[in-house]
């Protein structure tokens, strides 16, 4: 279960005229989303402000009288909201794309659900049920905070779908609309049938067993004529909806599996209770005992109370996202005229005309038509730096544009790019989860043959002995005690605890099957842009004389280029560049130059600067540096290269002692001695991989009989994700996309790494342990059932007692083995 | 004896009638959130003068996935 408020970041009562986060003189930190306030504080009413995103929502929420809001939870707001461009959601007036987005509209009303990863907290629940204030044209909003949902009724002729969502991102709330969102709802009709199963089942389990109790325990009712038989009668009855309707899911898959020639878990699961409902039949009709059907519905409603713990790690994250997902609904369309239109992708040609913006994606293979490119591909080939494209180059689809708007034109359709060949190589298709034999699995195997042959040989036992109604007897109970209820109980508590706790530190798994493949696991294989870096992080150093007078000039001159590099030289520079520029140039691939205060600049590429490369010690040729020369003279260069996460060395020695590692990077060979420092001799580290390289690596290594876990962020990753026996996606922010994988960890807690693979061990450990426990159950059982002595009674306390048993074992041992990993 | 007869009767009915109520709350949606009311039912009501939500809005088949709560 979810401990409540650990999402809370402190409650507060309401209390008139409160006003947030300590005096003026104490704040340190923003009143809005609580990060460090800069030197440059933006202020307002007395409060402070990081930056003007925060401010500026602020100053919206006092005006519609919202400011409670700050009072539910510490500095609730989002850090960094990003300003979004006027044409954002420009496609949601698109009636195709609405008309998908609509849930429910009777012409009036319509109702709309978007998912908000900003949510976080009970503020972000008060604020966003409070929309109706922000506009009119809003009825009702509702939080599903889990799935960090809000479901929107508002009249479409007083705001439309599109402002709805420029709405939510004005208060730091922006929508994630992406193609997937569609699939959850064949999810969530599933579940109610679980519910509806696990109702039947409670009832007939409860009153089974208290219709049986005057049997057991011999009491007055029972011994009046015919009322044993009313009883028995009526258990009959009870019985009959908890064999057909609540152990359908047990049934169908034993069958499924028999069929594949396996055997599964539910298969001796589902021969159990096929043999107590006969059993208990054949003692009503000859009037020979009380039956079984007591253990009968104990056994469903625990089986079924098994599957909904299971499901109830609720998981905010899609794993099966293709790469659909990481496009855009609709893009910018430039017809003829020159005149701009929205078009869903699903209508996008060859030949048409787009206007890719700032931050937009590019989303069929296309060819530059207008414009500067600057194109990062970190997620689609994993380079880090983004690529100057000139006119009448080639785009890649699924690169992102960071500069100014450029004019592509679409040589291809969406779904013969480049990305879609990858998603259709085989890999792709095959369901791994039918794949991995897990140890419940294996166990099964044995376990139903080793019962088999009890029950036969005690039944054959006592044919011999001629008795044949014992013989009928033992063969019955020994396959009704051998039931693994408590096995079948053990995987799903000891692994569903395991993945809540997972959870808590911001590791999602897929399904308890991963966390038995994490487990089993003996090499790492680690991407390295995004995955051993934060995404867009870098370290900028100087090399040269020192600057002094020679920084503003440079701002100057820097601040007209757009190039990635010379943005972040800026930053690195400090100052204002508001000198004026003379004969400005811009070489795409080499530098630029311009005329500040008369002096002369270039900054750019060595041979750009004009150095005499006997003056300077040539760096390793991988480098990434902007050389800066005033007048014809080298001053030096700055080196821009990757930030490594916080104790990556640590982290890797600890992977390293049970893991064998190594890196697959799609960027150049830059960044390879740095690299080497982290990793010891004979660690492979490999650069410049294509996707396929990647997948093939993985399954090179399987092939030797390696169980591989894959680390990536990027769509490269997605083939080698898939490949691996274990695929974990890193993500640094949770709106982001994610290629398709068995589990999801935030970029944040990548040091967990090493104690997070640790507990899945010691969580499969449990398991073992809890599986003898239930054995030790069963071979108690097996005593007596095999000499036909086995009474209902005894069969009725011991199936919830060994379940109970498995159950608070399994949860009370993983907790502990999470609280020793420091995970708890 | 008869006696017994009729209390079965009433006591099955009973539960019969809960696992009614229970069916009837798993369709109208009201386990498909189970955390978010928790947190909503502390977040404090404003002082009198403060407008509220306007209550009209479709009415929900079983189908569509609201729960109909304040």
């Amino acid at each position: 279960m979810v401990l409540p408020y650990t999402h809370l970041c402190g409650m507060k009562p309401y209390v008139s005229g409160n006003t947030g986060s300590g005096k003026l003189s104490a704040q340190t930190i923003c009143f809005h989303c609580g990060s460090d306030l800069p030197v440059q504080a933006f202020a307002r009413d007395e409060k402070s402000f990081c930056c003007e995103g925060c401010m500026t929502v602020y100053s919206l929420l006092k005006d519609k009288d919202l400011c409670r809001y700050y009072d539910f939870s510490q500095n609730p707001g989002a850090e960094s909201v990003k300003p979004v461009f006027k044409e954002k959601f420009a496609f949601l007036d698109h009636p195709e794309i609405k008309e998908r987005l609509i849930r429910f509209s009777d012409g009036k009303i319509s109702l709309v659900q978007f998912v908000l990863p900003a949510i976080h907290c009970s503020s972000c629940i008060w604020l966003l049920e409070h929309l109706y204030r922000l506009s009119p044209g809003i009825n009702r909003s509702v939080v599903h905070f889990q799935a960090r949902e809000v479901q929107i009724w508002f009249q479409e002729e007083v705001i439309s779908l599109r402002q709805v969502a420029e709405l939510l991102a004005s208060i730091g709330y922006e929508p994630a609309v992406e193609e997937s969102g569609f699939q959850k709802e064949a999810v969530a009709r599933e579940d109610k049938t679980l519910y509806y199963r696990l109702g039947v089942a409670g009832f007939c389990f409860g009153n089974i067993m208290l219709l049986s109790f005057p049997e057991y325990f011999s009491l007055a009712a029972s011994r009046e004529e015919g009322m044993s038989l009313l009883f028995r009668l009526l258990n009959f009855v009870l019985a009959l909806p908890v064999l057909l309707y609540s152990a359908q899911p047990f049934m169908v898959s034993a069958w499924k599996s028999l069929r594949q020639k396996e055997i599964n878990l539910d298969v001796p699961l589902a021969v159990g209770i096929v043999a107590m409902f006969f059993r208990s039949t054949w003692d009503l009709v000859w009037d020979l005992g009380p039956g079984f059907m007591d253990t009968l519905g104990g056994l469903v409603f625990f089986l079924l109370v098994g599957r909904w713990f299971q499901k109830r790690v609720y998981s905010r994250f899609s794993f099966d996202r293709d790469y659909k997902a990481y496009f855009p609904l609709a893009v910018t369309r430039i017809s003829g005229e020159g005149e701009t239109e929205i078009l869903p992708l699903s209508q996008l040609q060859p030949g048409h005309r787009l206007l890719i913006r700032n931050q937009e994606l590019i989303p069929a293979d296309a060819l530059l038509l207008k414009g500067h490119a600057q194109i990062d591909y970190s997620f689609v080939t994993g380079e880090s730096m983004p690529v100057a494209c000139a006119e009448g180059e080639f785009l890649y689809a699924g690169g992102r544009q960071c500069g100014a708007g450029i004019e592509v034109q679409i040589l291809r359709p969406v779904s013969e790019s480049y990305l879609t060949k990858l998603w259709n190589h085989s890999s792709f298709h095959k369901n791994k989860e039918e794949a991995f034999a897990t140890f419940s699995h294996k166990v099964s195997h044995y376990f139903t043959q080793a019962i088999a042959v009890i029950a036969v040989g005690a039944a054959l036992w006592w044919v011999f002995q001629g008795q044949h109604q014992r013989a009928l007897d033992a063969f019955t109970a020994v396959l009704i005690i051998a039931c693994p209820c408590a096995l079948a109980l053990s995987s799903p508590f000891a692994l569903g605890n395991a993945l809540r706790i997972m959870e808590r530190n911001r590791f999602y798994v897929k399904n308890i099957a991963t966390v038995e493949a994490l487990a089993a696991a003996d090499s790492l294989v680690l991407d390295k842009t995004g995955t051993l870096t934060p995404a867009g992080s870098g370290e900028v150093t100087w090399e040269g004389i020192p600057l002094k007078e020679e920084k503003a000039l440079f701002t100057a001159l820097l601040t007209q280029s757009i190039h990635p590099l010379s943005r972040r030289a800026c930053v690195w520079l400090g100052g204002s560049g508001s000198m004026p520029v003379e004969q400005f140039e811009e070489v795409s691939g080499k530098g630029v130059s311009g005329v500040v205060n008369g002096l002369s600049l270039r900054a750019g590429s060595f041979d750009w600067v004009n150095g005499d490369p006997a003056d300077f010690h040539q760096s390793h040729s991988g480098d990434t540096r902007v050389w800066l020369s005033v007048e014809g003279s080298v001053l030096g260069s700055l080196r821009f290269s990757q930030q490594y996460r916080p104790g990556l060395r640590e982290v890797l020695a600890s992977l390293r002692s049970r893991l064998g590692l190594s890196v697959l990077s799609g960027d150049g060979h830059q960044e390879e001695n740095r690299l080497r420092q982290f990793f010891v001799e004979g660690e492979p580290l490999l650069f410049r991989q294509s996707p396929e390289e990647k997948l093939e690596y993985i399954r090179e290594m399987q092939a030797r009989g390696h169980r591989v876990i894959m680390a990536g962020d990027g769509l490269n990753d997605a083939g080698a994700l898939k490949q691996s026996d274990a695929g974990i996606a890193i993500t640094e922010e949770s709106a982001g996309f994610t290629p398709s994988s068995d589990a999801i960890l935030e970029g944040s807690r990548f040091h967990l790494l090493p104690r997070l693979l640790a507990f899945a061990r010691r969580s499969v450990t449990v398991i073992h342990l809890s599986f003898m426990i239930s054995l030790l159950y069963n071979i108690t059982g097996l005593i007596f059932a095999v000499q036909g002595t086995l009474s209902p009674l005894f069969a009725a306390i011991l199936m919830p007692l060994s379940s109970v048993t498995v159950v608070v074992f399994t949860t009370v041992m993983t907790t502990w083995m999470g609280r020793k990993e420091g995970l708890v | 004896m008869s006696v017994m007869l009729v209390l079965i009767f009433f006591s099955i009915s009973t539960a019969l009638l809960f696992l009614g109520a229970f069916v009837w709350a798993v369709r109208s949606g009201q386990f498909e959130d189970d955390y978010t009311p928790s947190v909503r039912i502390l977040l404090d009501d404003a002082p009198s003068g403060e407008t509220t939500p306007k209550t009209e809005y479709p009415s929900l088949t079983p189908d569509t996935h609201a729960s109909g709560q304040i």
